[in-house]
């Protein structure tokens, strides 16, 4: 049976009205949940900087600002001579160090060279590997 | 009356006894300056023995090899006496190197000398190179502290002698006028007017055939290694390591002397002498260095200030 004129326009009707509630209440409920979730994530940071500021409180009671470490006050030597009789004779020592001392050359004496000897009047020191 | 003369002729007196895991002969003239010069000698060697050797638990070398790469507070001394081998590395761009400690014990080295079985069928270890320039890493504070590079460890059989002799004949001319020589296992060091004569030989159990020359200052050393020798899962070894491949020298040379104007640095030059082998007569002629050499069939070759030896009378 063909329907009337009337009729179809008043399902329009029923359809659009009917789209508007769903659409406006789609509209509702979105906007309450972002509200919720602002409202969550806001109480999460709240929490977030309770417990950090509660660990900060924490730390600070656990460990008390300690005194400053002393530097090494020794003077490291990365290269240095030392003349091997100076240690009795009270000798040169020279050498560069990380103080900035200047470096000094030391000429060595010239190796002496040995006299040959036939009968010697003392008893000679003997020069043998053991 | 020549200064030469004069030492000769004064009476002189002479006392022997054992040090550092060697002989010790120690000569004055005066003899009187003797007793005095030997209380020095003995205090002087003992505190060495006490802080250098490799071999006793308690001295400050083994702690700072122990403690390799951090800082070790020690005796000035072994502070004086590493400077010295470092010295010596200097003077040889590493070929007398004091940082062999870990290659000696893989070798076998690693107690006094005459605890070594001299026939070991123990098996032989890898050798252990030195870290090339690790010497150069060896930390130093003058007023007590030393820092052996990571890794590495000290020893300072190739130089620890010859100082000791420099600094007890320096002790002794600093108490006294008289003229002094002492020999630390061939390691010569002689003061005062006259100098000294001396006799070379390769090893001390065979005095035949030594050859007299005398010294008029300075030292004199001889380094060989017909002697400190032992053999090791049938390999016969000695204690003069070649600093390049960790095992003990085998070149042309078993036997070098030579002089200088210390007994250190006699010794450095004797030393660097067997490890250089083939290039040694040049590397001593270049220095000008004096020296008596014998290679291994027994020839004997002389450096140009080495004299020619003189016949008995």
């Amino acid at each position: 049976m063909p329907r009337s004129t009337t009729s179809r326009d008043v399902t329009l009707n029923c359809l659009s009205v009917l789209t508007g509630g769903l659409t406006a209440a789609a509209l509702v409920g979105t906007g309450l949940m972002t509200g919720l979730a602002a409202d969550s994530t806001a109480h999460k940071a709240d929490l977030k900087a309770q417990s950090l500021a509660a660990a900060a409180s924490a730390r600070t009671l656990a460990m008390p600002a300690r005194a400053p470490i002393p530097r090494p006050t020794r003077t490291v030597t990365t290269i240095r001579v030392v003349q091997a009789a100076s240690g009795a004779t009270g000798g040169t020592t020279s050498g560069a160090g990380s103080a900035g001392t200047p470096s000094r050359a030391l000429a060595p004496a010239p190796a002496p060279a040995p006299v040959p000897v036939a009968a010697p009047a003392a008893p000679p020191a003997p020069s043998a590997a053991s | 009356m020549s200064t030469l003369k004069a030492a000769a002729t004064m009476a002189s007196g002479t006392a022997t006894w054992r040090a550092l895991g060697t002989y010790v002969h120690l000569s004055t003239s005066p003899a009187a300056a003797l007793e005095p010069a030997r209380r020095i000698a003995t205090r002087l060697l003992e505190d060495v023995d006490r802080t250098c050797s490799r071999f006793r638990t308690d001295s400050d070398l083994v702690r700072a090899n122990s403690a390799a790469g951090s800082w070790t507070n020690v005796d000035p001394l072994l502070v004086k006496a590493v400077g010295a081998a470092v010295e010596a590395a200097a003077q040889t761009d590493g070929l007398v190197d004091p940082t062999l400690g870990h290659a000696l014990v893989a070798v076998g080295y690693d107690r006094d000398i005459s605890l070594i079985l001299a026939d070991s069928t123990d098996p032989g270890a890898v050798p252990v190179p030195a870290r090339a320039g690790a010497w150069r890493d060896i930390q130093r504070d003058p007023s007590g502290a030393i820092m052996v590079p990571r890794g590495s460890a000290l020893d300072l059989g190739a130089t620890g002698k010859a100082w000791a002799a420099d600094l007890v004949v320096s002790a002794i001319a600093a108490e006294s006028d008289c003229t002094v020589v002492l020999s630390l296992g061939g390691d010569i060091a002689v003061t005062g007017p006259g100098g000294w004569p001396v006799a070379i030989t390769e090893t001390i159990d065979d005095p035949a055939g030594a050859e007299v020359v005398h010294l008029p200052y300075g030292g004199l050393a001889t380094s060989s290694t017909a002697a400190r020798r032992w053999t090791r899962d049938g390999v016969i070894r000695h204690h003069l390591i070649d600093p390049r491949t960790g095992e003990p020298t085998s070149g042309r040379w078993r036997t070098a002397t030579a002089t200088g104007d210390t007994c250190l640095a006699a010794n450095t030059a004797s030393t660097a002498a067997i490890v250089l082998g083939d290039r040694a007569v040049g590397w001593l002629t270049d220095r000008d260095i004096p020296a008596r050499l014998v290679n291994t069939c027994g020839r004997v070759v002389r450096t140009q200030r080495w004299p020619e030896p003189r016949a008995n009378p």
